[in-house]
């Protein structure tokens, strides 16, 4: 790639990524809000005895941390921004469109690493939590790269949804699907039927597969899920390219 | 003959049963500015999203010098204001135009942007700071940030106060100066009369008419005398110089495009007349008058 490319990637990055901390209202938050939950429901509740435990629930709130940026990201600022007609002017400069969908990727990215960095604190300090190197690692690389699926998720319904209504549709698709994917409670402790109900949830797949990593999953095969999360993330983008061409 | 930089053939363009363009045909030459008027819904802003290659069109051909529109070659060309644009609000024009100068390959030095729309006094302020005309004013440095050979300006000026809209004619002046070939839509006829050359009126998706804006006045050039006087309507009226003639209580207004052969004819019939004006039809009255008149066809044809 030629050199005024990679300018315009870099550049596009740096500004969305300062667009969102000039916001702090809106960014601390979504910072905040997945420790909070894993310091409440991992932590205090659990009070340390099941070092098993907090480090279940460190995943998988991990995930419930990872998805928020992405899908609000995509989700509500796409929307937002195609329309105030921002979008709409990027796409007749002659900008590869692709920069602007690579920045918010790159943030959302970035501001998962704090939120993951920040339980992983939690975990290991007041939690217990005990990993290999290795372990941990995987486990944030797992959750890095598992926040593509959301980034196509959020910009099908950034470009499907009106500005003003993102926020609700995203919280409603968030919540419940974090909820049902056992992110907030392990997933063994909802009846059965939500267990295989679970499987249409990008957010289930993920989790068991930073699970696995722990040896706490359900027990399928990892590639199972990594082919979930494949095949929807195609779905997501392939639905996305259509919703764009409209939009 | 020179080529044209942008040349649209025959474009069509439907949403479903309503056609929102009907088989436009539209050259733009190298340092022309063209304004773009008609009504809302007329078709303007889809018109230029079509050369924009934003909308795709049912029929026809776009070309933006040679290339095709939306191509890469014809956006590196062209630089837009588009209706309705507001930009996130958190960064600062300077911000704003660093990253939409990387877009360009060869584009204007950020001073000579700053300077061109005199943005100095708020260059490093939050967007959220600014007034409707710097931020307008903001929007053009965009346009013109790549150094493109056409400008699209979708309404640059609407619900900007006199003194702003002056400010950014002026600037519009100078890129016109600079060689620049614009496209200008607007509400404000003064506007158009103000900085184009060329207008192009639509009506329901169709160029009505498309020539010089001079062409244009003289096409539609009836004066308007109007007096106080007691003459014979009828009379007048059978005149070959007289267009219209109409009374309201004691005042006479006579439509026609030969004010002196009538006025010479009034003084010579020796009526009587006072408090008498002549008037030139406005921009406006024009405008109104081509869409009775398009509306009399429309109905025309229902019956």
């Amino acid at each position: 790639m030629k050199s005024a490319t990679l300018r315009i990637y870099y550049l596009e990055a740096k500004f969305e990524f300062l667009k969102a901390i000039r916001v702090p209202a809106f960014t601390l938050p979504s910072l905040i809000f997945p420790a909070m939950f894993y310091i409440f429901f991992g932590l205090m509740f659990n009070s340390g005895s099941h070092p098993q435990h907090a480090a279940y629930l460190m995943a998988t709130y991990a995930v419930f941390g990872i998805i928020g940026p992405a899908l609000f990201s995509f989700g509500v600022g796409v929307a937002i921004e195609k329309d105030q007609g921002w979008l709409q002017l990027k796409q007749a400069s002659p900008m590869p469109i692709s920069a602007y969908f690579f920045a918010r990727a790159v943030s959302a990215a970035l501001f998962g690493l704090v939120i993951v960095m920040l339980l992983f604190t939690l975990g290991a300090l007041f939690g217990d939590v005990r990993f290999t190197h290795a372990e941990w690692l995987l486990s944030l690389l797992a959750l890095i790269l598992g926040s593509l699926p959301f980034a196509a998720l959020g910009l099908l319904l950034g470009l499907s949804v009106k500005g003003q209504a993102a926020a609700a549709v995203v919280n409603l698709i968030y919540l419940p699907m974090a909820f049902l994917s056992g992110l907030w409670l392990p997933i063994q402790m909802l009846p059965d039927f939500f267990q295989y109900f679970a499987w249409i949830f990008p957010a289930f797949h993920l989790a068991q597969i930073v699970l696995a990593i722990q040896e706490q999953s359900l027990g399928y095969p990892i590639v199972v899920h990594l082919l979930s999360l494949v095949a929807m993330t195609l779905l997501f983008v392939a639905l996305a390219m259509r919703a764009y061409r409209r939009a | 003959m020179q080529t044209p930089i942008i040349n649209v053939v025959d474009v069509t363009k439907e949403y479903g049963n309503t056609t929102v363009l009907s088989a436009i045909d539209f050259k733009l030459n190298h340092g022309e500015v063209v304004a773009l008027l008609g009504e809302n819904g007329a078709g303007k802003t889809t018109l230029i999203n079509t050369i924009l290659g934003l909308t795709a069109h049912s029929k026809g051909a776009v070309k933006v010098f040679d290339a095709d529109a939306g191509s890469k070659t014809a956006r590196q060309r062209i630089g837009c204001v588009l209706q309705d644009t507001q930009l996130p609000d958190t960064l600062t024009p300077i911000e704003h135009l660093t990253l939409f100068s990387s877009y360009y390959p060869t584009p204007l030095p950020l001073e000579v942007l700053i300077d061109l729309l005199s943005l100095e006094d708020f260059a490093h302020r939050r967007l959220n700071q600014l007034s409707g005309g710097q931020k307008q004013r903001l929007y053009l440095a965009l346009a013109m940030c790549g150094d493109p050979d056409i400008i699209f300006l979708d309404e640059p000026t609407v619900g900007l106060d006199i003194h702003s809209r002056k400010q950014l004619w002026n600037a519009i002046k100078k890129l016109q100066q600079a060689g620049k070939s614009i496209i200008l839509t607007t509400h404000y006829l003064e506007e158009a009369d103000a900085l184009a050359e060329r207008l192009v009126y639509l009506v329901k998706g169709q160029i009505q008419f498309d020539g010089a804006m001079s062409e244009f006045k003289k096409q539609f050039n009836a004066k308007t005398i109007c007096a106080i006087s007691d003459l014979d309507i009828h009379e007048v009226d059978a005149w070959d110089t007289v267009t219209a003639v109409t009374r309201n209580q004691d005042r006479v207004s006579i439509v026609t495009h030969h004010v002196e052969a009538v006025l010479a004819r009034l003084f010579q019939s020796n009526v009587n007349l006072s408090d008498l004006t002549v008037s030139s039809q406005t921009l406006e009255n024009i405008m109104y008058q081509i869409s009775q008149q398009n509306s009399d066809v429309v109905k025309g044809v229902d019956q």
